[in-house]
């Protein structure tokens, strides 16, 4: 017993030490900083800079932005509804939908680090003013950026500054939000630097995103003025489609086409692009997309039928037991048809004149443009995504002008595009063309051009045609394709088109993503706020 | 409130010139007001031994939690890629705990034993500091005062739309000017569509006013017991156990039809189609937002009873040990997880929990074993 009680006295007085250090356990982490001592020099404000810049990759390859935005639209299918665009296409997204919710987090991370970055430079004495211009001017241009990527998608959202306080936000309107977002842009193009080759933002990435902002609004003339803008700055066409959109051509010197990418490289990070829709059967190119290229002689396969009636002839030259031979250029650069050569190196893959079937295709395309048929490895991709070229502009310069001015002063853009792949000018084809006829072709041209680069899901809301053209999508019948002898029409051979994806678009509900249901759970000033119909 | 900048995991590096750039973010608020979590506890219990066979130990517990570390969403204009943690809120536990053995040599060389236990808990949240209801969509599970904490949340079901008729009378398929509406949680139904409840009866069913809590997963009960006995060299050992009570979500692959390309469940062959109409099964589509709205008819029961472990030996008598120059040798053979009594649809009721039928986990096995124990 004695015993006992002389190892309980030892151990309470073991004890007592433990009870009275109750903050013992409390430790400092080593790898967390104050914002307020953080930037200390230049090299910690491009790092935080880098922060936002990361913003433009996908957590996950298979997100496949902003490519994924053509199976949303009437250029694509995609049959994997685990890519979340599926549903999108067909119209039976919902609040609860994944890409809304994924695109509106991304969105705000990069415009809250934006902010941060802007909060911190203007409290800053370790850099000097130059230095906090450029960094500024960068960020301001990528808050500008993000903010009008909102609005397209969502409508009204909510205005947050670097002086905002961190509390629940209300939407704003789309008017509050887009002049703000013009006063960053319009200071970045007064402090950014020129740059070819994309690689960070400038001055002409500045410019054009102007320059996309006012035609969304439909302000045609200042979109003539910021064309004009890049184009005095020295941006031009590059003179091979092909390569304009594999690693070769995007890291050479020389091109002066790309505005902005985001950046990749071989061995460190991957874009995937080869992967994503030459290996993968993510993207059935539409038999809609496919007829609207024209034939090498100019002039449409089907009659072009304007808004008032007027009509773009087909050309009766037409072969339609040869579909693919005499085409506009573009055509074969952008997208594999049936019984082309089909290659990719990475997976052995090689057929001479490619079955659809054989790989799981189902519409009969497959999108070709950015895929390099020589890469070893899908997986080490160091290609980078385009996001801001010259060839766009010329399109916007060639819309404005048309709406504004008539067909006259857009004729010279489009020839352009058309001399740069070897296609017949659109001056020699189609002289005639009226303000409302050249308003289709230019809607057409600027479909085949920029096709597979992710513009065709706003392009078709700004025009207001979306309900137009989100019908059943089209494609070849894959099963009337399986042996090709010669090109020839026969039996095994055979282009019928068909149905492969049913959709529907409710135009008082689908122009517009819904704020996610995420947010409108976590933020009572949004509770009752959604957009309409969702 | 600080804000902090830190090198996470994913650290946010960005590509320049071909190389990574190391980049840095503001990942989430450091929350200066975050404490531990305060349990207290009060029980009393009860050991008695009866008979010398007999022996009996009960517990009653209440048990308070306080200033619970959850993780609340937060606004997504924030910017944090995670969300904060705060001392949200208060539950209370209370249950009870209950054992009894017995051992007894009935006859000479026959021993029977036997045990069992059984613990019921009740948990509720009891406060959630002003925030409550916290709702998680993606989980679909609801903090709410008053209700058991992670409980279900969704629509309750009334069958299936056998017609188009039955769905122009529920809900409102149709505006003013003919356009239709996606009354259906935000999709537009179809005949051999489950037919939710339309709890405030304006004709669309929507997540913030047609949602009820839809059950507790944790279960009531756990409870076990094992019986055995002895007889000359044999002995025999069996060990039961189980839960009642808890329930969880049912997703993916077992329920929705050609989930991400896989072959459907066994009971799709009895869904419902306009030669087959049923109130039970909906009908086969293609849409994957169809079958993620949650609701009663994806909820499964967890209950269980599952024989752990059936165990039947020989232990070599000493007579024959001794010419064999051993001490001892016992043969055995023995079975786990022999059998399940379930409702469950999935794989694993023991393994499953709120997302139970997750058809990449793998079950727990079947075993036979059969074994020799050998004393020098």
């Amino acid at each position: 017993m004695k015993k006992n009680f002389y190892l309980s006295i030892i151990l309470s007085v073991c004890m007592l030490p433990t009870l009275s250090c109750s903050d013992y356990l409390d430790t400092v982490p080593f790898d967390k900083a104050s914002p307020d001592t953080f930037l200390s020099d230049i090299e910690q404000a491009r790092s935080l800079l880098a922060g936002i810049y990361n913003c433009f990759y996908d957590d996950s390859p298979n997100y496949m932005y902003p490519y994924t935005l053509e199976n949303m639209c009437d250029n694509s299918f995609n049959p994997n509804t685990w890519e979340s665009s599926t549903e999108i296409g067909k119209g039976t997204h919902t609040s609860t939908s994944w890409w809304p919710e994924y695109k509106w987090t991304k969105d705000w991370q990069a415009i809250s680090r934006a902010n941060s970055l802007i909060r911190g430079l203007n409290g800053s004495n370790n850099l000097t003013q130059a230095e906090i211009t450029a960094i500024t001017a960068e960020t301001r241009f990528l808050r500008a950026w993000f903010y009008f990527d909102l609005v397209t998608f969502y409508g009204r959202v909510p205005l947050l500054d670097e002086d905002s306080p961190l509390e629940n936000p209300a939407r704003e309107e789309i008017e509050e939000v887009m002049n703000f977002a013009y006063a960053d842009v319009e200071f970045a193009i007064n402090n950014l630097p020129h740059l070819t080759g994309g690689e960070y933002a400038s001055k002409g990435s500045a410019y054009m995103l102007k320059m996309r902002m006012a035609q969304y609004e439909y302000d045609h003339q200042t979109v003539i003025d910021c064309a004009k803008a890049i184009e005095e700055l020295g941006f031009s066409l590059y003179p091979d489609f092909q390569t304009l959109f594999l690693e070769d051509g995007n890291s050479d010197p020389s091109n002066k086409e790309v505005i902005l990418k985001i950046n990749y490289a071989t061995d460190i990070l991957s874009s995937n692009m080869t992967m994503l829709w030459y290996h993968w059967s993510s993207f059935h190119t539409t038999l809609d997309l496919v007829d609207c290229f024209f034939t090498a002689n100019g002039l449409p396969i089907k009659d072009l039928v304007a808004e008032d009636g007027g009509t773009i002839q087909k050309d009766y030259t037409y072969n339609p037991d040869r579909p693919f031979n005499n085409r506009d250029p573009r055509l074969h650069l952008s997208i594999l048809c049936p019984g082309y050569e089909y290659r990719l190196d990475a997976e052995s893959r090689y057929q001479e004149h490619w079955i659809p079937s054989h790989l799981g295709n189902l519409s009969g395309f497959r999108p070709k443009k950015g895929a390099n048929p020589y890469l070893e490895n899908t997986n080490n991709d160091g290609n980078d995504k385009i996001l801001m070229r010259y060839g766009e502009v010329l399109l916007a310069r060639a819309e404005a002008e048309n709406e504004l001015n008539g067909p006259a002063n857009a004729y010279p853009l489009i020839d352009q595009l058309r001399e740069r792949v070897g296609m017949v000018t659109l001056s020699e084809s189609l002289p005639g063309l009226t303000k409302s006829t050249m308003r289709e072709l230019i809607r057409n041209e600027r479909r085949i051009e920029l096709f597979h680069e992710g513009q065709r899901y706003l392009d078709i809301r700004r025009w207001g045609i979306a309900e137009k053209v989100m019908v059943d999508a089209i494609g070849l019948d894959v099963s009337l394709l399986t042996v090709y002898t010669n090109g020839d029409i026969q039996d095994k051979w055979k282009y019928e088109s068909m149905v492969i994806d049913k959709r529907t678009f409710n135009k008082n509900r689908d122009y517009l993503w819904p704020i996610p249901q995420k947010e409108i759970n976590a933020n009572p000033a949004m509770k009752g706020d959604q957009n309409p119909n969702y | 409130m600080q804000v902090s900048i830190s090198y996470r995991s994913v650290v946010p590096n960005y590509i320049w010139n071909k190389q990574y750039y190391t980049g840095s973010s503001t990942s989430y608020i450091a929350n200066k007001d975050l404490t531990w979590e305060t349990t207290t506890q009060k029980n009393i219990g009860l050991d008695i031994v009866l008979f010398k066979t007999l022996s009996f130990s009960g517990d009653f517990y209440i048990k308070e939690t306080d200033n619970i570390l959850m993780q609340l969403p937060v606004s997504s204009t924030f910017g944090f890629t995670e969300d904060p943690w705060t001392n949200a809120g208060k539950m209370r536990n209370i249950g009870y705990e209950l054992t009894a053995s017995y051992s007894k040599e009935v006859i000479k060389e026959l021993e029977l034993h036997g045990s069992a236990s059984l613990s019921y808990n009740k948990n509720k949240v009891l406060d959630l500091k002003g925030q409550s209801p916290i709702l998680n969509n993606n989980k679909g599970i609801i903090q709410m005062e008053g209700l058991p904490i992670n409980t279900l949340y969704g629509y309750e079901i009334e069958g299936i739309y056998q017609s188009e008729e039955e769905i122009h009378e529920h809900l409102q398929t149709f505006d003013r000017d003919g356009n239709p509406v996606h009354s259906y949680s935000g999709l537009i139904a179809a005949p051999g569509d489950i037919r939710f409840k339309d709890q405030n009866g304006d004709g669309i069913i929507d997540l913030d006013n047609d949602r009820v809590p839809l059950g507790n997963p944790s279960p009531d009960y756990l409870f076990s017991f094992s019986l055995g006995g002895r007889y000359k060299g044999f002995d025999v050992t069996a060990f039961f156990q189980g839960v009642l009570g808890g329930k969880g979500w049912s997703l993916g692959e077992l329920v929705s039809p050609f989930f991400n390309g896989y072959s459907s469940a066994a009971w799709m062959v009895d869904r419902w189609t306009p030669e087959n109409p049923n109130n039970t099964y909906q009908r086969v589509f293609h849409d994957s937002q169809r079958a993620s709205i949650r609701s009663a008819y994806y909820v499964e029961d967890l209950s269980y009873l599952r024989l752990k472990n059936l165990e039947v030996g020989y232990t070599v008598p000493l007579h024959i040990m001794k010419k064999i120059k051993l001490s001892g040798a016992r043969i055995f053979v023995s079975g786990q997880n022999l059998f399940t009594l379930t409702k469950f649809k999935g794989f694993d009721p023991e393994t499953a929990g709120l997302e139970s039928t997750k058809l990449y986990d793998y079950p727990l096995l079947k075993t036979f074993t059969t074994g020799l124990n050998v004393t020098f």
